[in-house]
Formats: structure tokens, C-alpha cells, sequence
């Protein structure tokens, strides 16, 4: 304890010395301007790399978190697109109003995570995180982010079960493209990749690259979302339908987010529609 | 007077001769005389090293107040006011220090005046170019504009020295 005492009594000089020198230095950074610049943009040359390295390594930990965002950022986009509302400038309403464009908005649109997922069954579903505590409804679309996914069809407090594009039960009325007829898409297995478009004339000029895109028409799915593109196409001798088949959009064997798109008219739509049916 | 007042003189002048005339002596656009370092060359050696070096920080503080240039003026300094102990001791041939050393003239010779005032300038003149310049690519201007200004003020402080300690002999 006295040796330290006295070590301390000794040097202590040194230690104002340092300090001093020290003072002094930062002095000379906080208040010149150019050896202040100096100094800083040789620091930045000396931890310009340690920071992009370390940046690098924690770039990797953030994937996750903005990711998220950026399937927010998504969302509110796709909210914003034509599709999702109801035009009505061509009725009598709009030349009325003073607004121009009158619009209603017809979908809502929703985020989820897929939990669980078959490609390889003859029934395929897909399940995800989100349930009836989010709002997710019976007869949702789901859509990946290259394209049609499925269809919601059970759902439970936490968890729906989505009927895959991959599961025959699923009929999707599309359109293709630039020949502007309506057809069904069925899947007609083994192939996750591969789907085949029914009920298109053989007279139609179907071009193999022409898209196939939702139609509109049923009460699920906005229309012009792609479902996917023309792959192949022959006569069927059979009948007087041409078989083709499309190569679908979405990659089944990666579905990581999903988005969900819930329609906000379909009480009154399925109340016109029983109407319809009971007579 | 005691040494105290002796010594806060000498600072009060030497400070006010730098502020008002020296600063102002700017002869070929970089030599400037650092004719203050007087008062830190001839800073009693029996006070204690720490207190010295605050006081060097000081003195060099205030006189960066008046050039702005906070900070370069002091850090050469208290550089300096370090150094000076160890000067003293490698020209008294590396002999243990007396205690009761004055570097004045009529105590010293002239030539060990000289060296020592030499040697202190220039420690303080080169690293306040250094501070100043704060780049290595022209490293020959800081070689020679340190050493003509330390020339210049080994100059200046020996005539002023001369001119007041000449007759007296401690």
C-alpha cells in the first residue's frame, strides 16, 4: 500500500503531463477547423473498413426485422393499386361530382408467414400464422409475392389452412392475356411448378408466353393478378378444347410471406348470391 | 520581491510583449517569434513538475486565446516544460540534478545558456508546426520553418536576456 503511495507521489507528474497533453489535443480538434477535418477523415480511413465488416456481420441479424418492414412497405403499395377499388367514373354519380375519379375501395390486404407447407401431396394446403384473432376469413386470397398462392379455407384462433393452387380442389377463374378469355386453372399434379388452364376454345391464338392473370370474376381474387404463363399448348382430339398448360408464378418449394387479400363487399355479394340460388 | 512576484511579472510582461508586439511580427508570411517562452525557460526548477506543466498549459493557453488557435500553442508547451529537466541534465553531462539550478546568464556560461534555450525552442517551435501543419506531405516546410523560427526566437530571448541578467550574478 505505501509502495503505491509512493509510486503514485512519484509519477504523478507524468500522469498531469499526459493529461495535459491530452486537454490539449482535444482542444486543438474541437476548435481548429482543419485539424479537425484532418482528424476525422483519418479516423474514418482507419475505421472505415472495421465499420463495413462489422456492418456486414450485423446486416446479417437485421434481415429478419426488415424484412418485415419491407413487407409493410409492400402492403401499403398493393393497397393503393387500381385493382383494389371500385371505379365508377363512367356512371352517372361521377359526372355529378367534383372530385373526378370516383373510387371505393373494394379489398383489404393482410401479411403472414408460412408455417407449413406440402408440394408433393395430391392435396396440397399450406398453413399459416395468422387466424380468426388477426381477421382472417374463410375464402381469403393468398398471394406470394411473385404471384397467386391459394385460398383460405379453414380457419382457427391463431392458424388458417390455405387450399393451395396446388391441390385439384382448387378452381381459379383466370384470363389469358392478350386473347382476353376467361378459362379455369386446375393443377394436375406431380409438378409444383406446372398447372394447366380448361374451357379455352381451340380456335383462340394462344401464344406459348402469353400470361395468365386472375379474372376478376369471382369475388376472391381482384382481377389482373398473375397466376402465371402459357408453357405449352396442343389440340386436344377429343374435344374442342385446347389443353394448356402454364407454368405458375409463385415458387411453391420457397413460400416464406404470404400476402392475404380479403374482400370488404363479399357479405353483400354472398347474400345476392344465395338469393340467386334458392330460386 | 520574492519569487513569486518576480516570476508573475515576468509572465504578465512577457505575455502582453508576445500579445501586442510579436504576434504581430510576421516576416515573410511564417516567422513569428515565441518570444513568451521566456518566462517557461526561466520557470523556477524547485516548483513541482506538475504544477509546472499546468502552468505551462496556461501560458500557452492564453496566448492561443489571442492567435486562435486553441490548444497548439499550449500542447508545445507543457511538450516543453517536460523536456526541460532532462535538457538540463544531459548538459550537466548526465550528473544528478542540483537542486538549486538556475538557467540564467551570470549563473551559466553562454554557451550552455544558448544550447539549453536552443534546444527548448526548438522542441516547442517543431511541434507547433507539426500542430499547424498537421500533415506529413510537407514535412521539409515544417523542418525549416521550425528551425528559422526557432533561430529567430533563440535570438530574441537571448538578447532580452543579456540585456536585463548581464551585470547580475545570482
Amino acid at each position: 500500500m505505501n509502495s503505491i503511495r509512493e509510486l503514485l507521489k512519484r509519477y504523478f507528474h507524468i500522469l498531469v503531463f499526459f493529461a495535459l497533453l491530452i486537454l490539449a489535443f482535444v482542444l486543438i480538434y474541437q476548435n481548429n477547423n482543419y485539424q479537425h477535418f484532418v482528424i476525422s477523415t483519418t479516423m474514418q480511413k482507419i475505421t472505415g473498413p472495421v465499420q463495413k465488416f462489422a456492418n456486414n456481420i450485423h446486416k446479417q441479424f437485421r434481415y429478419a426485422k426488415e424484412n418485415a418492414y419491407l413487407v409493410q412497405q409492400n402492403i401499403e403499395f398493393l393497397k393503393e393499386k387500381e385493382r383494389m377499388f371500385i371505379f365508377s367514373e363512367d356512371s352517372v354519380y361521377s359526372i355529378f361530382s367534383s372530385t373526378g375519379k370516383h373510387k371505393r375501395k373494394m379489398y383489404d390486404m393482410a401479411t403472414a408467414h408460412v408455417v407449413f407447407n406440402t408440394i408433393n401431396k395430391t392435396h396440397n394446403y399450406i398453413i399459416i400464422d395468422k387466424g380468426k384473432k388477426d381477421g382472417i376469413t374463410p375464402d381469403m386470397a393468398v398471394l406470394s409475392p411473385n404471384g397467386v398462392a391459394g385460398v383460405v379455407s379453414d380457419v382457427s384462433d391463431n392458424f388458417s389452412t390455405v387450399i393451395s393452387l396446388l391441390n385439384p380442389n382448387s378452381r381459379i377463374s383466370a384470363r389469358i392475356m392478350p386473347v382476353n378469355q376467361i378459362g379455369t386453372v386446375v393443377w394436375i399434379g406431380y409438378d409444383p411448378a406446372v398447372a394447366q388452364i380448361i374451357d379455352i376454345p381451340q380456335h383462340l391464338m394462344v401464344a406459348v408466353g402469353d400470361s395468365v392473370v386472375t379474372s376478376g370474376y369471382s369475388d376472391v381474387f381482384p382481377k389482373d393478378l398473375l397466376i402465371g404463363t402459357v408453357m405449352e399448348k396442343y389440340d386436344n382430339p377429343n374435344n374442342t378444347f385446347l389443353t394448356i398448360k402454364i407454368r405458375l408464378a409463385t415458387d411453391f418449394r420457397n413460400l416464406n410471406n404470404v400476402y392475404l387479400i380479403s374482400n370488404l363487399y363479399k357479405h353483400e355479394l354472398d347474400s345476392l348470391k344465395s338469393k340467386f340460388k334458392n330460386e | 520581491m520574492n519569487k513569486f512576484s518576480v516570476n508573475f511579472s515576468r509572465f504578465f510582461v512577457l505575455i502582453l510583449l508576445q500579445v501586442f508586439v510579436f504576434n504581430y511580427v510576421q516576416w515573410f508570411g511564417f516567422l513569428n517569434p515565441a518570444v513568451y517562452l521566456l518566462f517557461l525557460i526561466l520557470l523556477p526548477l524547485e516548483i513541482p513538475k506538475s504544477s509546472q506543466y499546468i502552468i505551462a498549459f496556461v501560458t500557452g493557453f492564453i496566448v492561443d486565446a489571442f492567435l486562435r488557435t486553441y490548444g497548439i500553442q499550449a500542447f508545445a508547451c507543457v511538450l516543453m516544460v517536460f523536456l526541460r529537466p532532462y535538457i538540463i541534465l544531459v548538459l550537466n553531462g548526465l550528473k544528478p540534478l542540483e537542486s538549486g539550478i538556475i538557467p540564467r546568464p551570470g549563473v551559466k556560461d553562454f554557451a550552455w545558456i544558448l544550447i539549453y534555450t536552443f534546444l527548448l525552442v526548438l522542441v516547442q517551435q517543431f511541434s507547433v508546426t507539426i500542430l499547424e501543419t498537421f500533415q506529413w506531405v510537407e514535412w521539409w516546410r515544417i523542418v525549416w520553418t521550425s528551425a528559422l523560427n526557432t533561430l529567430f526566437t533563440t535570438f530574441i530571448i537571448l538578447c532580452i536576456e543579456y540585456v536585463f541578467y548581464a551585470g547580475k550574478s545570482k
